[in-house]
């Protein structure tokens, strides 16, 4: 194991409900601000959740400049391609001289919202009978949607296209993937970014992701399910990750983008390095579909291989930061987890969970989580987990309760859990 | 550090030629395109009146009676995929319950999975003021109260991976590859990374897909994508043939295990063939009328011989990503030449995809239980339907019936549109 090929972190960016970029974003973090509010983004005031954390007054239009096919560019590619720009040109690498066969993409993109007026009208006008008793004629469905909707718009809805135009636009031509594994998805794909090029198919590899639900159906797909927080009165102090009156998560929308850069790599062209990434644990729950195993099985079993890749003890960690999304099962199981493998040092480790600012911005929640992380070592400080004012007798960490902590921390722990049972863990490092 | 080896030692396919392997083979050795009117819906007078359907399957015949209730949170795509993988299960004869689950994961290629129209109809229907014009106040109230409560999950493109692992309980990685027509053949390649670099012992992967679907094809349609040839619908979707104008579209879906040799060898099981190499790697041909970037294509099957150790003069056959379009085809022809060199009008070339129909997330794993089957038989199947040599293609396109051949080396490829190409060597094990 002792001649693996070394990753480190030399570049990020991120476009979240806090700011339009890292420094925004963090600096939010560091302050405690929420980044949820009302939702504007279409009129959600007769749905069960009326919040959402959206990034707000956002320009892409010039990011699009001079990029046709970029005009159709759906929110979550659009996200995608600013923090995708952003990470490029803070890692130096924009402009400067590197193999393009040797840089690869492993993203965790979304899906993209339908073209929901169009498709709207397109099922009215093939239905066929009266009230609820006719169906859709599928012939008059096609035949319209053929004359009425864009080719570009509904390509956008495909998962694989963020990638691409990534790949497109910074002339990458390494190994590329996108994973859509729901929550964990962007964990996930900067953990197997690293296998690359620990196994050397890639010197560099762009990854993270982005994602955008919230859209009509998107609110009321995870409102059915019953996992968003109807505390709409106060929407900044809805998301209470480990409080005792937490009630859902508050969906946001956003990326997050790393470069992870194979050691020697980076030191030849002198980069700055922000972090080595050194532990991924990836496991399944094989339970059910909508919960967590009530033990946290699969949680348990890819902290612990995220630990053993690492090489450390429990006892090394710094800083854990959470999944934590503020529904009642999750942070109860994490919880537990955190316990299971830490034992009593869990009770000293500090844990917070960032989306009690964020919201959660599902595909791309753990790439922003990541990069949280990595800043916590270059500022010394620990964000804090916000709207913490109820302890739950069954959540008894140190969470960091509501204002960041001043602290000279060396390894963090990130976790991220997916719906349908995907378990991620990863583990950074400060760099010396 | 020795590379750990990994080998295919079970395969599933459910496919338009019938719900079994067999019939899968049969009808790609014979070759038997699947194209047919189209049955589940009219289409009198949408220019396009034929795919490659699936008929006769009931997912419930292939799960287990404990867990019929998911059926009905399980969008086709995701049927399939459960059903392919039981076939996959049954044919390694890996006695799933007792082996270590923790050391078995689940890897699934799979694309956007497209909505029942009926079911989002009566939802937007009831979210209608009485004038008939929608209205999103009543669709936050009527309009959502007509979905069921996991509506969502029906659609997500992880819940082939999610529903599997739930069903034979493997607890290892579980991951879902989602870029577009690469999505199985790049999901089976990092499932043999996991296996590799010791994260498990075993994988069960794939991909899935159904096309058929009023939304599918209406977005082919607008793509231009589809075959305008309706009769007869057996010569529709001819890949590298000079008739082509498009694919005709398709479903199914194809499962592999995967095992650690070590693991395969003690339990003395039956081995399809060995994944020898990968590669993977982009293009630029984000817009499909003008795609002239062969290079990423090339990229994926160069580094996928680098990664077998492999000539491109040692491989037997090609099972092309053929996907039928005047441009694709070419653009594939192109990349062909630029990495076999002297070789490309000698090295066969097929594609199973007339059988199959036009699949995106499940062409690649299609290609690799081909190859298995092909390399088993010692027999490459043809381009069903394939007459006519277009000079555009200058390759050596398999016609007629099944050829005999002694195959040790078989590169698949797999292409998307969203500019990811993977490429998989199938090598026979020795």
């Amino acid at each position: 194991m002792g001649n693996k090929r070394r990753v480190v972190i030399t570049g990020i960016g991120a476009i979240t409900p806090l700011g339009h970029d890292v420094a925004s974003t963090w600096k939010g973090l560091c302050e405690s601000r929420s980044g949820v509010a009302k939702i504007t983004l279409f009129d959600a005031s007769s749905f069960p959740t009326k919040i959402a954390g959206e990034v707000k007054n956002f320009d892409f239009a010039p990011y699009a400049a001079g990029e046709e096919f970029l005009g159709y560019a759906g929110r979550h590619s659009q996200f995608a391609i600013a923090a995708a720009d952003e990470a490029m040109r803070d890692s130096g690498l924009l402009g400067g001289k590197w193999a393009p066969e040797r840089f690869g993409i492993y993203f965790g993109a979304g899906d993209g919202g339908c073209d929901f007026d169009n498709f709207v009208s397109l099922l009215n006008y093939s239905w066929e009978g009266e009230g609820t008793s006719g169906e859709i004629i599928s012939e008059r469905y096609i035949e319209r949607a053929a004359k009425i909707l864009s080719l570009y718009t509904e390509l956008e809805q495909e998962p694989c296209l963020a990638p691409g135009h990534i790949a497109r636009k910074f002339k990458l031509r390494g190994p590329v993937f996108n994973c859509l594994t729901a929550c964990a998805a962007s964990s996930q794909a900067i953990g197997e970014a690293y296998e690359i090029i620990q196994r050397g198919d890639a010197d560099i590899m762009l990854s993270g992701g982005s994602h955008s639900m919230i859209h009509p159906f998107g609110v009321v797909g995870f409102n059915l399910l019953t996992a968003l927080s109807t505390r709409n009165e106060c929407p900044e102090k809805a998301s209470c990750p480990f409080d005792r009156r937490r009630d859902g998560f508050v969906l946001s929308e956003g990326s997050g983008v790393v470069i992870l850069e194979e050691l020697e790599h980076a030191r030849k062209r002198g980069a700055k390095i922000y972090g080595e990434l050194i532990g991924y644990g990836s496991t399944g729950d094989a339970y059910r579909l909508t919960d967590t195993h009530p033990e946290g099985r699969g949680a348990i079993k890819a902290i612990e291989l995220a630990l053993k890749d690492a090489g450390l003890a429990a006892q090394s960690i710094d800083y854990v930061n959470a999944h934590g999304t503020s529904t009642s099962v999750n942070d109860t199981v994490e919880t537990l987890a955190i316990k299971k493998v830490f034992g009593d040092y869990a009770k000293k480790v500090p844990v917070s969970s960032i989306k009690s600012m964020l919201g959660h911005l599902i595909a791309a929640a753990g790439a922003v989580e990541i990069i949280a992380c990595l800043l916590a070592f270059r500022d010394d400080i620990i964000p804090p987990t916000i709207n913490y004012e109820e302890p739950d007798p069954e959540c008894d960490l140190d969470y960091v309760p509501n204002k960041a902590r001043k602290a000279h921390i060396n390894t963090a722990m990130s976790n991220s859990f997916g719906f349908g049972g995907q378990n991620i863990t990863l583990i950074v490092r400060r760099f010396e | 550090m020795k590379k750990r080896r990994v080998v295919i030692t079970g395969l599933g396919a459910i496919s338009p030629a019938g719900l079994s392997l067999d019939d899968f083979w049969f009808a790609a050795r014979e070759g038997r395109p699947s194209a047919r009117p189209i049955e589940s819906y009219p289409v009198k007078s949408f220019p396009v009146k034929i795919a490659c359907e699936i008929k006769g399957f009931e997912a419930r015949n292939f799960v287990p009676a404990s867990q019929r209730k998911a059926l009905k949170v399980m969008a086709r795509d995701i049927q399939l995929a459960v059903a392919a993988s039981k076939c996959a299960v049954d044919d390694s004869g890996l006695d799933v319950a007792s082996i270590d689950r923790s050391r078995m994961g689940v890897t699934i290629g799979a694309a956007l999975i497209n909505n029942e129209l009926n079911e989002l109809g009566i939802c937007i229907r009831n979210s209608n003021e009485a004038s008939g014009a929608f209205s999103m106040k009543k669709f936050g109230t009527d309009g959502m109260g007509s979905l069921f409560p996991l509506w969502l999950l029906k659609y997500l493109p992880n819940m082939p991976a999610c529903h599997i692992s739930i069903i034979y309980d493997l607890q290892g990685p579980n991951n879902s590859i989602t870029t577009a027509c690469a999505s199985g053949l790049e999901a089976v390649g990092e499932a043999s990374r996991i296996i590799e670099r010791d994260s498990s012992d075993r994988m069960l992967s794939g991909g899935t897909d159904s096309k058929t679907n009023p939304i599918a094809l209406s977005r082919f349609y607008l793509m231009n994508a589809l075959s305008l040839r309706n009769v007869p619908p057996e010569e529709a979707y001819v890949p590298f043939d000079g008739r082509r104008d498009g694919f005709v579209a398709g479903e199914g879906a194809a499962i592999v295990i995967l095992e650690n040799l070590d693991h395969a060898l003690e339990r003395k099981a039956k081995i399809y063939g060995e994944i020898a190499g990968f590669g993977s790697s982009t293009s630029f041909n984000y817009d499909h009328k003008d795609c002239k970037d062969s290079r990423g294509m090339a990229l994926a099957m160069k580094r996928a011989l680098d990664d077998a150790d492999c000539e491109a003069a040692s491989i037997d056959y090609i099972e092309a990503h053929g996907a039928g379009t005047k441009a694709g085809d070419k653009l594939e022809a192109a990349a062909i030449k630029e990495v076999f060199g002297a070789q490309a009008g000698r090295v066969p070339v097929t594609t199973f995809k007339p059988v199959t129909g036009y699949l995106s997330a499940a062409s690649g794993p299609f290609g690799v239980v081909e190859a298995c089957l092909a390399i088993k038989a010692g027999e490459i199947p043809p381009i069903a339907g394939f007459k006519e040599r277009d000079p555009d293609c200058d390759l050596n396109c398999v016609s007629g019936k099944a050829q005999k051949a002694a195959i040790k080396n078989v590169l698949v490829n797999a292409f998307g549109l969203g500019g990811q190409n993977a490429s998989l060597i199938v090598r026979r094990f020795e």
